[in-house]
Formats: structure tokens, sequence, C-alpha cells
């Protein structure tokens, strides 16, 4: 993880660059992304800032989808590891091993935006007719947000058009920069530096009667800020409403309990969650009262961090069942999943399971697979390389995909029968895509007798982008 | 409450830098089996070989270790301490590749050549070849390799006794699957009908079992037990969930996950399995052990007893069964601890992970003569291990051989020896001279006065510990200042006590008014399992005058956020709440609570009070003023004690009884439920000190008396440290000597009965820690 001190320091010191655009729909660094509908969005960091901006790319899931299991899917094992497709745009031929064997796929790749460097983490919500991206991005400080139109075209502020990537390039703009400027509070709020966790989600769901959203960020340095969006006759900017400190140090993340509407802090410095509540204002016209408060932390007690004073943990999902009020805590010390009773989570949280994760955790994703009837936790290792798959329910290890140059950021997917995680490989600068197919086929299998050099674990189909060592990428 | 005390109260096995072994990288390690290997004719023998004397080092005990995240199996030499290579000509240490996920391998005791690894990734059972595992093995044992595919991932296996039969368990299947072991070593690929299913009609409710007696100590200091306790009956499915499996003699218990029951199989000649009633444990568990059969007294060593412990699967508490054969309690649970918590769970630190018998030096003779060498860290006899979720293994007494060599009168004169079945053991005597007692002085401040209490209990100021007291209760001692401490050395330890006036035991809830009037919602509250308690909850409590509780007039509940914005434009009367300065400030409002259920609570109009309101006011606010000023918006709030101080322990928490019926909160003091015995403080579940009443836990008692009634803004606590416990024997498996130590999930405890060693599994620093016994050290650390 050398690289996140690099990235930490670049954050302070605002690294900047005057030069070279990245390439068309070039894959550099990606650290955050999230699938909306037939979309996949990617952000790429621009880590080693090696151009002058980072980027934001949508990929058609169904072509991508199409694309892999026409090109990759009747290989063998070994030959999907080497197996993949890249944007007609950017074919990079010739870089990265020579075994690859990857096809130039039209219309994988339909708009890009630039916007600063070092996106990390993304949230896409409806939003008016189209949807919005939130992104917190530490080299500026703030959170980009941009905007999806009903053609799928990214849209930031901007002068090119983000869908003709032959012609044009859509830049972000300060409009869709939300922080330390006047536009985005009039409160005389400073929004603090380094914000490196986000979570939003419909205003509603707060109980206000807005028709925007609402967006949390989390700062590393132990602080916590809302933005509303608000406005008459459309959806308008987010709106910075509120930053609260007294957290502890290295936040890393947040996540919203769908219930109690809590948003609720890892971090890699103490042994504890801290929670923060939203306390709204029932005048709809008058967002800025609404703000922030301490809705109390939870201890991590009585499981084994190293130190009484020491903890460290990284991710939190909530279970997606309704039902089921379980939170998962992703924890590097010990590197484990943890289960956690969120009702009995009142001073400590009320762990019910350690699940053994492998070294490096680093990012969550939970999904329940109803024709499966399993609820799936994910967790990308990135010292590892390698994505853990667990049974949160029987609080078992089903199986391990390895292979991955630094397994980062990911999200699961399910649509009809296609069931894939999306893993950003961070290092190789590339997106594994996952098969739960041969994971699910195998764990269905009830008979006796069958093949017993089976592997349950999910087999990766192929990649998008072009992996490259390190090296090619600096 | 008292889980989580401080790691120093652990008497650690590591007291020097142990040797670290670290040339192959292991991930995950998750089971164990050990097989003997001669250095001579460089084959496997039976296990028993290796049992010491062991001259000229011939043979070496060698441990293959299953590594979970690579899906293979290392071997490790035990005699020379090294991992082993298992294929020299690959560069770099070469462990055996096997199935995806390996739960569990077993290499029979007596025929060592082929071993068995069951894969819950692949869904398979395979036998390999054990000269697979060393290099310098002979591999010409004939065994042919292969695997049987299951239709379900198994998560335990165990062999039968005989040898001729394995047993997985399969999860999801909700079954035991038997597996017929060939002669040639291989297995007969099984079919559905050979299924068991784990089918419970009608599930069994738990029952008592009386409680152990044993114990010794100088001079005696009567029966700890509570022979009282609600069992608790909790299910998590209709379905049952092996998840462990444990052969004793010619029976499998089957741990199920999901069924408050542990399942019992008699296991045929030909390794069929025929159901036996299932023991009622009340609770889903997770792992097994059980004891050999041992004396029920020493040093009579008369009778005998056997006893089964298993992980309660939905709190990780252990409890314990009375596993006699013939026993008219067989199946019964034991009560095995006094005080604070549980009384049928051992008292543990931390949630357990995996359990363990150790049985060094047993069967043997009990120790006769008094011996001063005999010293609590020395275990021979029969100890329960436990691996714990804070990194740690602890040893709970069931037979110690030696007890009887560390208590006589002459030696009790200067020192306490204890010794307690299914209790922690203590892992230091304890002088007489230097026992329980207050650190320092303790206070009892008031608004900010220093509050130092005299030996008589009073202080400068109007506040003082009383004698109310005159004889402190059974269990406990007069050590000054009115104040009387625990002389029990399982359930005193070394903390800080306060008591603080109008604390609050619950916060960082939202709630919002009801409709009806004086009413407050708040689904997640759970009032009742947080202790919050009101007024006609105590009346209708049926409590007696000892009953600590008797004469509260109930919890106060205090919100503690201000009215939304929008409210206090509309409602200019609001504004009292908040503070002008910031807007965001604001006063507490309190309400007397008069009833309350798990999600609700009722409130007093003629106690409703504000204090310390931004406007300068203090005094009476009515209930309709706060309710027009939050009504249908959340609010937060927290529950306080009222008039009254509320007593926790820094490390030992604090203890209610308040639990939840039809009829609300109330306070648990039927005869099922937690009854107090006048005088034995072992049965005080309490946290609340009224002024004039004696104050008494399982730890400490005192009452705090005033000159004067204290006012709502008043603040008073009391503090007193409490120094001079002794401390339990352990294994601290994150430590690295002088090394910083790691973060640690002890996965299994493995207890090797030919060498007398104690292992443990350390899957998150990916350790295998090797313990010596007599007395408890760590040898060696492979990861």
């Amino acid at each position: 993880m050398r690289g996140f001190g690099l990235l930490v320091m670049c954050a302070f010191v605002a690294c900047t660059n005057e030069g070279t655009e990245p390439p068309v729909g070039r894959l550099n660094f990606p650290s955050a992304l999230a699938v909306s509908g037939d979309s996949l969005f990617v952000a790429s960091s621009n880590f080693t800032l090696r151009y002058n901006a980072g980027a934001l790319h949508r990929y058609d899931i169904e072509v991508a989808n199409a694309q892999l299991v026409e090109h990759c899917g009747g290989l063998s094992a070994e030959e999907r590891d080497l197996c993949g497709i890249v944007p007609a745009e950017d074919p990079q031929p010739g870089v990265g091993s020579p075994d690859l064997n990857i096809r130039e796929v039209d219309g994988l790749l339909t708009s890009e935006v630039l916007l600063g460097s070092y996106a990390t983490g993304m949230t896409v919500l409806p939003s008016g007719d189209g949807a919005r991206i939130y992104m917190p991005v530490r080299s500026d400080a703030n959170i980009s947000f941009v905007d999806v139109d009903g053609n799928n075209c990214l849209s930031c502020g901007g002068t090119g058009d983000s869908c003709d990537l032959a012609t044009s390039r859509h830049t972000c703009t300060d409009e869709f920069r939300r922080g330390n400027d006047e536009t985005a509070s009039t409160l005389d709020i400073a929004f603090p530096a380094d914000p490196v966790g986000l979570a939003a989600g419909p205003a509603t769901d707060l109980g206000m009667g807005l028709a925007g959203n609402y967006v949390i960020t989390a700062h590393r340095g132990g602080r916590v800020s809302l933005f509303l969006e608000g406005g008459t006759g459309g959806i308008g900017a987010p709106y910075l409403v509120h930053t609260l400190d007294g957290f502890p140090n290295e936040l890393v993340s947040v996540a919203v309990d769908p219930v109690t509407q809590t948003a609720w802090l890892p971090n890699a410095f103490q042994r504890v969650i801290s929670r923060v509540g939203v306390a709204i204002d029932d005048d709809t016209s008058a967002i800025d009262r609404s703000y922030l408060y301490n809705a109390g932390q939870l201890n991590l007690l009585g499981v084994d961090t190293g130190g009484e004073s020491i903890g460290d943990t990284r991710a939190i999902r909530f279970d997606p069942r309704p039902e089921v009020r379980r939170a998962y805590i992703l924890s590097r010390r010990p590197r484990a999943l943890l289960s956690v009773d969120v009702d009995d989570s009142r001073d400590s949280l009320a762990v019910r399971d350690i699940m053994e994760v492998g070294v490096g955790p680093t990012r969550l994703d939970v999904r329940h697979f109803p024709s499966a009837d399993r609820t799936l936790a994910f967790v990308s290792c990135f010292d590892s390389r390698d994505v853990y798959v667990l049974d949160v329910d029987q609080a078992r290890l089903v199986g391990i995909v390895r292979g991955m140059g630094g397994a980062f950021e990911l999200t699961s997917y399910s649509e009809g029968t296609t069931n894939y995680v999306y893993v950003l490989d961070f290092q190789a600068s590339a997106i594994r895509v996952l098969d739960l197919a041969p994971m699910f086929e195998c764990l269905d299998d009830t008979s006796f007798g069958g093949d017993v050099s089976r592997e349950c674990s999910p087999q990766q189909l192929g990649f998008i982008g072009r992996p490259r060592t390190r090296q090619e990428l600096i | 409450m008292r889980r989580f005390v401080l790691l120093g109260l652990f008497l650690t096995a590591c007291t020097q830098d142990p040797t670290l072994v670290n040339p192959a990288t292991f991930e995950r390690p998750g089971a164990v089996a050990f097989v003997c290997f001669d250095n001579t004719t460089q084959g496997y023998v039976p296990l028993e070989t290796c049992a010491p004397p062991n001259d000229d080092d011939r043979y070496a005990m060698t441990a293959l270790v299953t590594q979970t995240a690579s899906g293979e199996v290392g071997a490790i030499d035990l005699l020379r301490h090294r991992t082993l290579d298992s294929d020299v000509r690959v560069p770099g240490y070469t462990f055996v590749r096997v199935g995806e996920v390996p739960s569990a391998l077993i290499v029979p005791p007596d025929a060592p050549n082929v071993t068995y690894i069951a894969n819950y990734g692949s869904r398979s059972v395979q036998w390999m070849d054990t000269a697979r595992f060393r290099p310098d093995a002979d591999p010409m044992s004939g065994v042919a390799e292969g695997a049987i595919a299951l239709p379900d991932g198994p998560v335990a296996m165990v062999s039968s006794d005989a040898g001729d039969a394995l047993f997985v368990a399969l999860p999801l299947a909700g079954a035991v699957l038997p597996i017929k072991v060939l002669p040639s070593g291989a297995l007969e690929q099984p079919t559905e009908a050979d299924l068991v299913a784990l089918e419970v009609p009608l599930l069994p409710q738990p029952f008592l079992a009386p409680p152990t007696e044993y114990g010794l100590f100088c001079g005696g200091i009567g029966t700890r037990r509570v022979g009282f306790e609600q069992l608790s009956f909790v299910s998590e499915g209709d379905e049952a969930e092996p998840v462990s499996l444990l052969v004793v003699d010619d029976e499998l218990l089957v741990a199920d996950a999901a069924l408050p029951v542990i399942h019992r199989f008699s296991i045929g000649a030909d390794g069929s399995l025929s159901a036996l009633e299932p023991l009622p444990t009340g609770a889903p568990v997770r792992r097994l052990a059980v004891t050999p059969e041992v004396p029920v007294d020493v040093p009579g060593m008369s009778g005998l007893a056997r006893y089964l412990y298993a992980i309660d699967a939905t709190d990780q508490s252990v409890l314990v069964m009375d596993y006699t054969e013939g026993s008219a309690t067989f199946g019964g649970v034991i009560p095995v601890h006094s005080g604070t918590g549980r009384n049928d769970r051992l008292d543990l630190d931390a949630d357990a992970r995996s359990l363990g018998v150790l049985t060094p030096g047993f069967p043997g003779d009990a120790c006769t003569d008094y011996d001063a060498t005999q010293i609590p860290t020395q275990l021979r006899g029969v100890f329960l291990v436990v691996g714990q979720t804070n990194g740690r293994m602890e040893i709970i007494d069931i037979l110690d051989l030696d007890a009887s060599c560390r208590v006589s009168t002459e030696a009790c004169e200067t020192q306490q020896t204890f010794v307690s079945r299914h209790s922690s053991r203590i892992g230091s005597t304890l002088s007489n001279t230097e026992s329980f007692r207050i650190a320092g002085t303790p206070t009892l401040t008031l608004d900010g006065s220093p509050g130092q209490i005299g030996e008589d209990g009073t202080t400068s100021g109007s506040l003082r510990l009383s004698a109310a007291l005159e004889t402190c209760p059974s269990l406990m001692a007069p050590a000054g200042f009115n104040i009387c401490l625990s002389t029990d050395p399982y359930a005193q330890v070394s903390d800080t006590w306060t008591a603080t006036y109008q604390d609050d035991f619950l916060s960082g809830g939202l709630a919002l008014f009801g409709e009806n009037a004086f009413s407050v919602n708040a689904s997640d509250g759970r009032f009742c399992q947080r202790g919050a308690i009101g007024r006609d909850d105590i009346r209708a409590s049926n409590l007696s005058d000892i009953d600590p509780e008797a004469g509260y007039q109930g919890d106060a509940l205090v919100i503690t956020s201000p009215p939304s914005a929008g409210r206090l434009e509309s409602n200019p009367e609001c504004a009292r709440y908040v503070d002008p300065e910031d807007g965001r400030d604001f006063g507490e409002i309190r309400f007397q609570i008069i009833s309350a259920t798990n999600s609700g609570l009722e409130l007093g109009a003629e106690a409703v009070r504000g204090f310390g309101l931004r406007d300068g006011t203090e005094g009476d606010v009515d209930y309709e003023r706060v309710f027009r000023c939050y009504e249908r918006t959340h609010f937060r709030y927290e529950v306080q004690v009222r008039q009254a101080y509320l007593v926790e322990g820094r490390d030992a928490g604090s203890d209610h009884r308040v639990v939840d019926t039809p009829s609300g909160c109330r306070i648990n003091n039927g005869p099922l439920g937690q009854p107090v015995v006048e005088g034995n403080a072992s049965t005080y579940h309490n946290r609340i000190a009224q002024f004039g009443r004696p104050f008494i836990n399982d730890q400490v008692a005192f009452t705090i008396e005033a000159a004067n009634d204290l006012s709502l803004t008043d603040e008073s606590i009391l503090t007193l440290s409490v120094t001079g416990a002794p401390v339990r024997l352990g294994a601290d498996v994150g430590s690295r000597g002088s090394a910083a130590r790691r973060p640690a999930l002890v996965e299994q405890v493995v207890y090797n009965p030919v060498t007398s060693k104690l292992y443990a599994l350390d899957s998150n620093s990916d350790g295998f820690v090797e313990y010596q016994l007599a007395p408890l050290a760590t040898e060696f650390i492979f990861e």
C-alpha cells in the first residue's frame, strides 16, 4: 500500500499537472466504480499524476457483458485470465503481456468526462429525469458530481459532448465541484480537506420533502460534512449545510443505516465506529437549518485488534434484506469481516460472527441473490491480491478469486441469470469481471459423486481494459 | 459484564521471548492433525510411538496444518521445530495442494499412512499418502490417492474410534454423512441413502443439573454457587445446521448452530449411526469438548463425573452440561458461576471461539504432601482451554491433581490458594496481607469538592458513606471507609468503581412523542433489555424491602436535541431549549419515567421538570409545552437513573435485573429469575445506589448518605479503586515476546496427549503456536 502514502502526500500538497490529458478511454489506476441500470461507471484516479486529470467513464454494461461472454466465455479458466475487451477508442496495441487475448469493441465506452485526480468513492442516484454521480475527489478537496442524461451522456459543466468520443473532450468545471467555494455554502462553513468516503441517498429518506439528494462525506482528519440539494424548478447543486468534527482521525468511509438513517463511520485509528445523525428541518425552503449530530460511537470490544487503543476498520455495509438487521464491518485488525447485530449494538458493537479474510482487506460489497437464496459478501484484499467471497448467513468462506494485481473497489451485479462482480484492479489498471454462475452451479449441486476437482469460487470471465505492469503505467 | 477485563489481569504464558520460526508463509491455518515419523525407517508409526522418552530423537512428532486460504496442507517437524518443504525441487517452501478451503483433516493414530482431508470449497473428502507431506518420508506406503464428492461443503470431519468410518457435517443439507473407510484406506463413495438427517420433532427444554462443589481453598470460602437460574431457550431456525462433530467412545455428538440441541448418535460396529435422545442445550451451539471421567472431589477422589462444554452460537458464551453416564441429571445444564453475568455460563473475559480439553498427567495420582515448589501455572490433571476472540486462551479448572500439595495449614497462614471446578484457573497464590484492598483514598465529590473519604466514611461535605451495613454480606470483608469488598477470587477483579449521581446508561437513540399524551416511542430502544424501569414498574414488581430496587421512583428520560429550526421559527417559546449563540446547543429536558416497555415509555406529567434552560430559568416546565416543540419530529434522548447513583466498574461494567415481560419492564425477582438472597452478595444484580440504602453487587458494597437533598443540577461522584485481585492463568496467542504483539484470532486450540503439548492456530497472523504445560509457557511460534 505504499502507493496510498504517495496519494496522501499528493493530496496535501495539491499535486497538479498542467500537461497531458489522459487518452480517451484509458483506465489509469481506477479507484471508484458503480453500476446503475445498464451503465458501469468507473473513475480513474490518475494516481501517479502522469496526466493532468482523472477521468470518469461510462461503459455500456450490456455490451461489455455480451462481448466478454462471446469472446472469453468459451475459454478455459487459464485462458480467461488473459482474455478481455477494450474500447475501440483506446486499443493500446503492444501494451501489456503479448499473451493477452483482447478484442477491441465499439460501443463499449459511451461517454467520458475529465475530472480531478484521486476520486475515492462513487454513488449514483436518480436525479430529475436522469441520474447524478457523486464522488469525493481528494486532489480538489471537494466532492464532484456529474449528471447523466437520458442518453447516458455524462455532463459536468464542460463544453464538449461527452458522448462524442472521437472529436471532443468534456472537462468538469468548478460548478460541479462542491467544497471550499462560495457557491457551495453561504453559511461560512469551511469544507475540510481530504474527503475519503461518501454516502448519499434521496432526501426523502431523511423525512425531508425535497426532490433532491443528501450527501454525507467523511474526511480523513475526523470530520463529517452534509450536503443537501434544494432549489425550486429542478434539482440544484449539492449545498454544504454543515460540517461536524470530533471524530477519530483516519476516517475511511461512510455507510448509512437504511432504517435509522444514521451514518456509520469506520476508521483506521481507533477501535470504535462513529455514528452521525442528520437532524432535519421540516421547512424545506430552508435546508441550511438541518445539521449533523454525533449519534454516539460504538466500541469494538472483545475482539483482538492488537492493542486496547488500536483499531483499523475500513468499510461497512448493511444487510440488504429489510428483515435482517445486521451490519458487516471490514476490519484489518484483525483482518476479518465482522457481522454485527445492529439493534443490539448500543455502547459497543454486538459482534455475532468473525469471518477471516485475506491480507489488506480494502473494500466490501454485500448482495442478496434471491435465485440462490444466499447473501454474499465480496471483500477485496489489496495486499494478498485476491477477492474473498463469504456467505454471511453461514459466516463461512465460500471461495477466493486470486490473480489480481491489486484488488480494490468492487461492486456486484445481478440481472436475470447474470451474476457478476466487477473488481477494479488498481495496479493493473483494468476491470476484472468475475462470473458467479460457476460458483452457484457448484453450490447448488447436491448430487453425490460429482466432479471431485471442482471449485466453488467465482471465476474470472475476463477483463475490461488492458492490464499492464506498474512500470508501464508510470 | 466482567467480560472485558484489562489484558493485564491475565497471567500470560509468555514470560520471555519465545522462539519464532518463520521460514514459510502460512495462509489462514485452520485445522491440525498429528502424526509420528520414524527418522530411522523414514516411515510413519503409530502416534503413541512419539511418547517420551524419545531416545536419540528417533521419532519426530509432525503437525499437518491446513492452509485454508491457499488450499494446501503444510507440515511442521515438532522435534526440530522446522516447517517442512514438501517438494525440495521447487524453489522456496512448498506445501501440498489439496482441495479448495480445507476444513478438517484426520490421520488415523494407528494407521498413519493415509491422511483424509475434508474440503469445504470443493465439497469433497480426499485421501492422500501421508508421505506426501514430508520430503524425507518413504513414499512406498502403497496408498492410492482419491476423493469422493459430496452434496454439500463439509465443515467438520471426525473418525470413529475404530477408524473404519468417517463422519462429516453438512450444514446446508442439515445432515451428517457417514463414509466407510475401506481396508486399503480408500473411502467408499456414499449415496443419498447414507445421509443421516438431523431431525428433532419436538425440541426438548433444557433443565438444570446440580452445581459442582469441587474446590480447594484455605479454610474454605463457603459455597459460591447459586442454584437457581432461568435457562434460556433460543432457536435460530427450524432446520438443523450441523457445524462440528465429536466422537466420545462409541457416541457421535453433533453441534447444531440452529437448533438448541446437541444431537447424539450411537456408532455401530459397521460405522452406522443410531439416533439417541438429543441433549437440550437451550441454545444453538458451535463447538464441543468433553472431559474424561474425573473424580467428583479431590482429595477424596471418589465418584466419577464427566462434563460436556459447548460454545453458545448466539452469544459465544460457554455452557457446561452433565455428561456422566447413568447420572440422573445427564444432559442437564450446570450453573457454574456466581455474581454478575449468567450463572449457567463460564465466566470468561471475551467471547469463546474454540475449545479443547487438556489432560497432562491424567490419569495419575493426586499429590498428597505439601510441596512449596508446586505453582499454579503447573498444569497436571484435566483442564479446559478456551480460545477467545480477544486473542487469548484461558484455562478452566476441572481437576488439578497437584492442588492438594499447594494447600496446607502452614501455607494458608501466609497465602491463599484457589481451585474451583469450571472456574478460571487462578495463576498465582494470594498473600494474606496483600489481598483485595482499596487502593489509595476513595472520594465522594459534590459539585467539584475534593470529597476524600475518611476511614469512618465521612467527607468534608454533606455526603458520606454510612455504616448501614453492620456486617458485610457473605464472601465480602470490610475494607475500611465503610466499604465492603468481595473476597471471592472469582468475582473480584482489580477495577475502578464509580457511582455517578443521575448518570445516563442509555444514549444515542432517536425517539418520537406518541399520539397519546405523555408517551414516547423508540422502536429500537430495547428499554427493558437495557435496564430502564419506571416508577410503576417498580411497584408492579412485588419487591420486598431487601430488594435493592425497592423504593426507587423510576428512571428519567432526558431530551438532548433541540427542536427543529422550523419549529423554533413557528413557536418562539421553543427557543428556551436552544442556545441562542450558535443555534445548535441545547438545554436538557427531563421527565420521570412512569412505566417502560421495550419500545416505549410513559412519562410523568406531574414530575416534568427542566433545568439549565438557556433563558436562565430552572424549574417546572409542563409536558404540553415540550410536546408542542417536539411533536412529529425525532429527538435524541438519554435514559438516566433518577435521584440516585449509577454504579459501574471501569472494566466490569454494571448489571441489572430488568426483563421484558408482556406487562412491560419488570424486576426479574421471581423464584425462577434472579431473586436476592439477603446477605449473599453474589445474588445482587444491581447498579442503582439510592440514598440511605445499602448498595450491594458481587464485588463492592457501601451506603451513600446525604445530609441534605441534592438538587437536579448537583454533580456527585463516588470513586474507589480495588487492587490485589488474583490473576487468571492464560496465554496471549498474539504475543511475540518483546516484539509488538499481533492481533490474533484463535481458530483452534488443540491438545496433543502424546507429548502433553498445547497448540493454538491463529488465523489472523497465520501463526501456529506451541505451548508446554508444566508450567504453561510458549515454546515455539510458526508463522
